[in-house]
C-alpha cells in the first residue's frame, strides 16, 4: 500500500475514526469545500448542464396508464424505470415499466415492459422480446439486485396483481421466478427494494404496496369532472419482506419481522444504514399518511421509527402524499440524508440525518424544497451532476389530473427541476439555467441517473406519463474529475447491497450506499459516482462492507470506473 | 353561551386584550369585526360563529334581531325588529356601527345608519339569472354562479366588492388568470382592498409562488392591523417561504396582541423546531395545548412535543406526547372516512351558496334587494344546512313585516341547530306577536322536552306565562326548576315574582327572602320583601312586583321593585 503524506495527515486518521466522529470529517470536508472556488463560482451561474437527447436515443418506449377516462386511481401513479448494466458490457441499459389495458381501455397491441440496451452513443435497442422482459402486466415499482450471487442483475417488478421476479440468465434473457410468495398476492404494488436484512449474504426483498385496487370504487368527482380519488378511498394492505434462503427460495416473513405491525399507502422506498450500526434500515415513503422507518435490530427484525425519528410526517405534523425518496449525505456530515418527493402544495423535503436517529426537515435552511410546492412531485434523485464533490438533486413533476388545468392552479405538464448543491450549505434551482434537458414538458413520473455513456457524469431519463421518456445527456461545463465504483461482495450478497463507501480526496470526503430500489418505485446507480472537482487524486476509498467490516483502497486514479472486490485489495478498473 | 362551541373561535371572537369571551351572546353583537367584504373567502364555512362575520351588515342587524344581543332578556322576543325595548336592549340601532362604516368606506356599501338595506334603489331592478330550479348537476350550478357573478359586476360596474366576487368566482371555478387581472384591477383603484390582497395572496400560494404570496398577505395584514388571523396566515406563509426569521417576528406580534391564541403559538412552536430552539419549541407548544383559543389540531402539537421533547431527551414526556398524539390521532380514519363521502355537487352547492351569501350582500348594499333575496332563496334550496341564507331570509321576512315568513326560516335554523334556543325563542316571540299564543308556547313547550334543564329556555318560558297569564301562575314549575338549577337571587326574585302574581303570598315570601339572603344588598329586593310581608304598602294601581318591561299583562298584589331576570 502507498502511503502518501497526505493520506496519513488527513485521510487515514478520516477512516480510522470515521464510525466514532464522522463530524470530524464533516469539518475537514467544509473546510476544504470553503476553500475552494466552488461557492463563488455558484452565486449566479451553474456548470451544470443537461442537453436533451431523447430524439438521439430513440427509445421507441410509450408509457400506457390504462386510461380510458374513468380516472381508475392506478393509471396516475403509473411510470417507473430501472438503469443497470443487465449483460456486463459495461454500459447501463434501460427497463421501463408499462401499464396495461384497465376495463374499458383496448389496445391495438397490449403494452409491454421493455428492456433498452445501451449499445453506446446515446443509442439503445429494443431487447425486451428477447430478454423475456417484456411482461404485460400493469407494473408499478422495480429493484435490481444479484438475488442467486451468480454475478448477473436480476429484476423484481411490483404490479397490479402478482409481483414478479426475473432471474437473469446471464446470456441476455430472463426467466420468470414462479414462487407464491414472490407474487405478494393481488395488491397493487409500490416501490420495491433488495436488501440483505441479516447480512446472510443473500439478498432479501422489501416490497411496498399502494392499495388494494377494486373497480367497484368509482373515479372522484370535482367541480363536475372525473377526477382520480385519492388514496385513502381504497383499502391499505401490507407492505411485504421477503427472506431469500440462499437457495433461491423465497418466504414471506412480514410478520416475523415485525413489519406487520403498520401498514399505509406505500410508495417510494429506499433502504439504507441511517443510524450507523452496520445493517440495513428501511424508509418507506407513503401516499397521504404518515411514512415509515423501519429500523433493523441487525437479526432482520424491523422496528417503526419515524414518528420519534421526525420523517413520518412534516415539520408541521402534517402527513404528505409522498412520492418518491433517496438518500445521501448531502451535507457530508458522514450521515445519510432522506430527501422525498410530495404532492401539491407539499414542499419536497430534505430530512438531514442528526446522527442517526433523529432526523430535522433541513428544507427551508437549505432551500431544497424552493419552487416544489406548487407541481406534484415522483422522482428524485441525489447525485453530483457537476462532479463538485456534493450531491445535487432532480426532481421529476407532473400532476396526477389531466382535465383540470383550465379551472385550476394545478397543471398536468410541469417542468422538472434540478437543484444544485451549494457544499451542503443552500441549494439554488437552477433549472432554468441547466441547459435544454428540463425544456421537455411533460407529466413526468420516475426518474433514474446513471452515467449512461460512459464519460464520468450522471445522465438523467424520465418516464413521461403516455408518452416517450427524455433522455438527458450530462454536458456540464466543467472538466472535474470523477470516480466510480461498483462493489462486488464474496462474503456478502454480490451486489454488494447494503456496503457503504467513503471517497476521501484532497476536498474531503464522500459518502454512498449501495441501494436497490429507490426514487420514484424505481432503480439506478448500482454503481457509485463520486465527483471530487480538480482534485487530480483519490487519496482513499474505505468500504465498509455490510456487517461493519472494512477495507481501504488507496490511490486510486481518478476518472476511472473500479471494481471493488470484498477481501481482494487489487482494485479492478474499467474501460 | 350554551348554543356555541367553544371550540371554534377565531381572533375575531377576541375581546381587545386578546382574551377570548366565549360567555354572553349579548357581548357578540359589539363584538362583531369590521366586514370589509361579505365573505372571508377560506374561513367562511356556515358555522353560526361566524355567521355576523359572514354576513356583514345583515349578519349585523340580524344577530340583533334574532336574539343574540338579548338572551338574557326575554323582553326581547315581544319587540318588533328595530324598536328599542323598553328595557333597554340592544338593538340594530343600538349596534356599534363602526364596524358597517369601516366596510361602508372599504367596499362602497349603501346602508342606512342602523345596518339595514337601504331602500331599492330600483324596484323593476333586473334579477340575477337563476335557473328556474335549483340545478342537479355540478357543471349547472357552476355556470349559474358563473352568470350571477357577471349579472353582478354589470348590475354594480362600479363596486369593487361586485369586482371581488366576480374574481373569486373565477378562482374557485373559472379561469384564475382571469381572477388575478380583475384583482390587479381592484388594487388600481384601491390600493388597500383587503380581500383583492387576500385573493391575490391566495393564487399565488396555490401557484406556488410563495414569496410573492408573503408580499400580499403583508400588504393585507398591514392594513388591517387588528386581525390576528392575518397575522398567522402571514407567519404561515412566510414559513412556507423559509423567511423563518420573519415569520417569527410576526407571529410574536401576532402573539402580542392576542398572548392566548393556540394557533400562533403553535405555528411560532414549529419555526422554533425547524431552528432547532427546541427548548423554546417546547414551551410555546406547551402553551398552545393550554391556551384558551384552542388551536385546529392538538394532535400535532403533541407531535411536535415528541420531536421536541425527543431532542431534549426527556423520554417521559415523550411517550406522553405519544400517547396523546395516538388518542387524537383518530383523526386520520374520520379524514378516510370523509374522503369517501365526498360528493361534489354537495360541496359544489355548500361552496356556490356561501358565494351567494356573499354576492346577496353586495345587491343588497347595491339597493337591489329583490336580487339579494332571490340568492339567498337559491341558496336554501340547494344548501339544506346553510345557516346564513336562512337567517338573512328570516330578517327580510321581519324587516318587510312577514312574521309567517320568518317563522319559516326561522324554523328551519332551528332544525338545523336543534340545540339552541335562540331559534324557537324567537319563533315563540313572532307567534305571540301575531296572536298565535298557543304555538308560542308549544315551541318552547316543545325545546324544553328535549332540553329540560336548559336554563335560558326555562327562564323564558316562566317569563312567558308571567307575561302573559300571571295570575294562572303556569310559570311556577319553570321557575322552581330554574332555581333547582340556579340558585340565584335572580331566579328567586324571579320565583317570587311569580308566586305573587299567582296570589301565592306565603311561597313568594319564601322565595323573596331567600333572593334578599342572596343579594342583601340588593334594595329593591328588601322592599319588595317588606310589600309582601305587609310591612309597607305599593303605591296605588301599581303592581306589587312590576312587570317585566314589554309584557303585555302583569299582576301582582302591588310593589315597586324591579326583580326581573332583566336586572342582571
Amino acid at each position: 500500500m502507498t502511503k502518501s503524506p497526505f493520506l496519513y495527515s488527513s485521510a487515514a486518521i478520516h477512516l480510522v475514526v470515521r464510525r466514532n466522529s464522522r463530524a470530524l470529517l464533516a469539518g475537514v470536508f467544509l473546510l476544504g469545500m470553503w476553500l475552494s472556488p466552488v461557492l463563488q463560482v455558484h452565486a449566479q451561474e451553474t456548470e451544470i448542464r443537461f442537453e436533451d437527447v431523447t430524439e438521439q436515443a430513440n427509445i421507441d418506449f410509450i408509457h400506457r396508464d390504462g386510461s380510458s377516462g374513468k380516472y381508475y386511481l392506478v393509471e396516475a401513479i403509473s411510470g417507473s424505470l430501472a438503469s443497470f448494466d443487465y449483460d456486463r458490457d459495461g454500459r447501463v441499459d434501460l427497463y421501463f415499466l408499462n401499464g396495461a389495458a384497465l376495463k374499458g381501455t383496448s389496445y391495438p397491441q397490449a403494452p409491454l415492459n421493455q428492456l433498452h440496451r445501451n449499445i453506446g452513443n446515446f443509442q439503445f435497442e429494443n431487447v425486451a422480446e428477447f430478454s423475456g422482459l417484456d411482461d404485460d402486466a400493469f407494473s408499478l415499482g422495480v429493484s435490481i439486485g444479484d438475488y442467486d450471487n451468480d454475478g448477473f442483475q436480476d429484476v423484481y417488478v411490483t404490479n397490479m396483481g402478482p409481483n414478479v421476479l426475473f432471474r437473469n440468465n446471464g446470456d441476455g434473457t430472463f426467466l420468470h421466478i414462479e414462487q407464491k410468495p414472490l407474487a405478494c398476492g393481488e395488491k397493487t404494488g409500490a416501490g420495491a427494494s433488495m436488501l440483505d436484512i441479516d447480512n446472510d449474504g443473500n439478498l432479501d426483498i422489501y416490497a411496498a404496496s399502494y392499495m388494494k385496487f377494486d373497480y367497484a370504487i368509482p373515479a372522484s368527482e370535482f367541480r363536475g369532472r372525473l377526477v382520480y380519488g385519492g388514496p385513502l378511498l381504497y383499502p391499505k394492505v401490507q407492505d411485504d419482506l421477503l427472506r431469500n434462503d440462499g437457495s433461491g427460495n423465497f418466504a414471506n416473513i412480514s410478520e416475523a419481522a415485525g413489519i406487520t405491525m403498520e401498514k399505509e399507502w406505500g410508495m417510494g422506498t429506499v433502504c439504507a444504514d441511517f443510524d450507523g450500526d452496520g445493517d440495513t434500515d428501511i424508509f418507506v415513503a407513503n401516499d397521504s399518511t404518515k411514512n415509515f422507518l423501519w429500523i433493523n435490530d441487525g437479526t432482520g427484525k424491523f422496528t417503526e421509527t419515524a414518528l420519534f425519528a421526525g420523517v413520518a410526517f412534516d415539520f408541521q405534523g402534517d402527513p404528505q402524499g409522498s412520492m418518491g425518496v433517496d438518500v445521501a449525505d448531502l451535507n457530508a456530515d458522514g450521515w445519510l440524508d432522506l430527501f422525498q418527493t410530495a404532492y401539491t402544495t407539499q414542499l419536497a423535503t430534505l430530512y438531514r440525518n442528526d446522527e442517526g436517529f433523529l432526523f430535522e426537515d433541513a428544507t427551508r435552511e437549505l432551500g431544497v424544497g424552493k419552487g416544489t410546492f406548487h407541481p406534484v412531485n415522483w422522482g428524485t434523485g441525489l447525485g453530483d451532476f457537476d462532479n463538485d464533490g456534493d450531491k445535487d438533486v432532480f426532481i421529476s413533476n407532473g400532476h396526477i389530473h389531466d382535465n383540470m388545468d383550465d379551472v385550476n392552479t394545478a397543471k398536468y405538464k410541469c417542468k422538472n427541476f434540478i437543484f444544485e448543491n451549494l457544499a451542503g450549505k443552500r441549494f439554488i434551482d437552477i433549472t432554468d439555467k441547466a441547459g435544454n434537458g428540463t425544456e421537455p414538458i411533460e407529466s413526468s413520473r420516475g426518474s433514474v441517473q446513471d452515467d449512461l455513456d460512459n464519460d464520468g457524469k450522471l445522465d438523467i431519463v424520465v418516464v413521461n406519463s403516455r408518452l416517450q421518456s427524455t433522455v438527458m445527456r450530462n454536458a456540464s461545463l466543467n472538466s472535474n474529475n470523477w470516480i466510480k465504483l461498483e462493489l462486488i461482495g464474496t462474503k456478502t450478497n454480490r451486489s454488494g447491497i447494503g456496503s457503504q463507501v467513503t471517497v476521501v480526496s484532497k476536498q474531503g470526503s464522500q459518502l454512498l450506499e449501495v441501494q436497490s430500489g429507490k426514487g420514484y418505485q424505481s432503480h439506478f446507480g448500482s454503481i457509485l459516482q463520486f465527483g471530487i472537482g480538480s482534485d487530480t487524486q483519490v487519496e482513499a476509498v474505505e468500504v465498509r462492507w455490510l456487517g461493519g467490516e472494512k477495507q481501504v483502497f488507496e490511490n486510486l486514479k481518478p476518472n476511472t470506473c473500479y471494481i471493488l472486490r470484498e477481501g481482494d485489495q487489487t482494485p479492478f478498473s474499467v474501460k | 353561551m350554551n348554543d356555541r362551541d367553544s371550540s371554534q373561535i377565531d381572533d375575531n371572537d377576541q375581546a381587545p386584550d386578546g382574551s377570548n369571551k366565549e360567555a354572553g351572546e349579548a357581548e357578540r353583537v359589539v363584538e362583531i369585526p369590521a366586514p370589509v367584504s361579505a365573505a372571508e373567502p377560506v374561513e367562511g364555512r356556515s358555522d353560526s360563529n361566524i355567521v355576523p362575520k359572514l354576513l356583514g351588515v345583515i349578519g349585523l342587524a340580524l344577530v340583533a334581531v334574532l336574539g343574540y344581543g338579548s338572551t338574557n332578556n326575554w323582553f326581547g322576543l315581544f319587540e318588533a325588529p328595530g324598536v328599542e325595548s323598553a328595557s333597554g336592549e340592544t338593538t340594530p340601532k343600538d349596534v356599534d356601527n363602526s364596524d358597517v362604516e369601516n366596510a361602508d368606506a372599504n367596499t362602497q356599501t349603501n346602508l342606512s345608519s342602523n345596518g339595514t338595506p337601504s331602500e331599492p334603489q330600483d324596484t323593476s331592478e333586473d334579477l340575477p339569472p337563476l335557473d328556474p330550479i335549483a340545478a342537479s348537476l355540478s357543471a349547472e350550478v357552476i355556470e349559474e354562479c358563473k352568470r350571477v357573478a357577471n349579472h353582478l359586476y354589470a348590475t354594480m360596474p362600479n363596486s369593487l366588492e361586485a369586482r371581488e366576487m366576480l374574481a373569486r368566482t373565477e378562482y374557485e371555478f373559472g379561469d384564475t388568470s382571469k381572477a388575478e387581472k380583475i384583482w390587479n384591477d381592484i388594487l388600481k383603484l384601491n390600493p388597500q382592498f383587503l380581500y383583492a390582497l387576500r385573493g391575490l395572496g391566495d393564487l399565488a400560494t396555490a401557484e406556488g409562488k410563495l414569496t410573492e404570496a408573503v408580499g400580499y398577505y403583508q400588504q393585507a395584514a398591514k392594513y388591517e392591523p387588528q386581525s390576528v388571523t392575518r397575522k398567522i396566515t402571514l407567519g404561515v406563509a412566510m414559513t412556507q417561504a423559509a423567511q423563518l426569521d420573519e415569520a417569527k417576528a410576526v407571529l410574536e406580534e401576532a402573539l402580542k396582541q392576542s398572548p392566548d391564541h393556540g394557533g400562533a403559538l403553535s405555528a411560532l412552536g414549529q419555526i422554533l423546531a425547524l431552528q432547532r430552539d427546541f427548548d423554546a419549541a417546547k414551551e410555546k407548544l406547551e402553551s398552545a395545548l393550554n391556551a384558551k383559543i384552542r388551536p385546529d389540531n392538538l394532535a400535532k402539537i403533541h407531535l411536535g412535543l415528541v420531536q421536541a421533547y425527543q431532542r431534549l431527551g426527556d423520554k417521559e414526556k415523550v411517550k406522553f406526547h405519544q400517547a396523546e398524539y395516538k388518542q387524537l390521532s383518530t383523526g386520520s380514519a374520520t379524514a378516510n372516512q370523509e374522503t369517501k363521502e365526498y360528493d361534489d355537487l354537495a360541496a359544489i352547492r355548500e361552496d356556490v351558496g356561501r358565494f351567494y351569501v356573499d354576492m346577496a350582500r353586495v345587491y343588497l348594499a347595491g339597493g337591489f334587494s329583490n336580487s339579494a333575496t332571490a340568492l339567498l332563496i337559491r341558496t336554501s334550496q340547494m344548501d339544506k344546512s346553510d345557516m346564513d341564507c336562512r337567517q338573512a331570509l328570516a330578517f327580510f321576512s321581519l324587516s318587510q313585516e312577514k312574521p309567517y315568513d320568518a317563522i319559516r326560516w326561522l324554523g328551519e335554523l332551528r332544525q338545523l341547530q336543534p340545540d339552541s334556543f335562540s331559534f324557537p325563542k324567537e319563533i315563540s316571540r313572532l307567534y305571540v306577536q301575531v296572536g298565535d299564543l298557543e304555538k308560542g308556547e308549544k315551541e318552547l313547550l316543545d325545546f324544553l322536552k328535549d332540553h329540560p334543564e336548559h336554563q335560558l329556555a326555562l327562564r323564558t318560558t316562566a317569563m312567558y306565562y308571567y307575561s302573559l297569564v300571571p295570575a294562572e301562575g303556569e310559570g311556577t314549575q319553570y321557575a322552581e326548576r330554574l332555581v333547582k338549577l340556579q340558585a340565584t337571587h335572580e331566579s328567586y326574585a324571579l320565583l317570587a315574582s311569580i308566586h305573587d302574581a299567582a296570589g301565592k303570598n306565603a311561597e313568594a315570601i319564601t322565595a323573596m327572602e331567600k333572593a334578599v339572603e342572596l343579594a342583601p344588598e340588593n334594595e329593591k329586593y328588601a322592599q319588595a320583601l317588606k310589600v309582601l310581608t305587609g310591612e309597607i304598602t305599593p303605591p296605588p294601581k301599581t303592581p306589587n312586583i312590576p312587570p317585566p318591561p314589554g309584557s303585555t299583562n302583569a299582576g301582582g298584589t302591588g310593589g315597586t321593585i324591579g326583580n326581573t331576570p332583566g336586572d342582571r
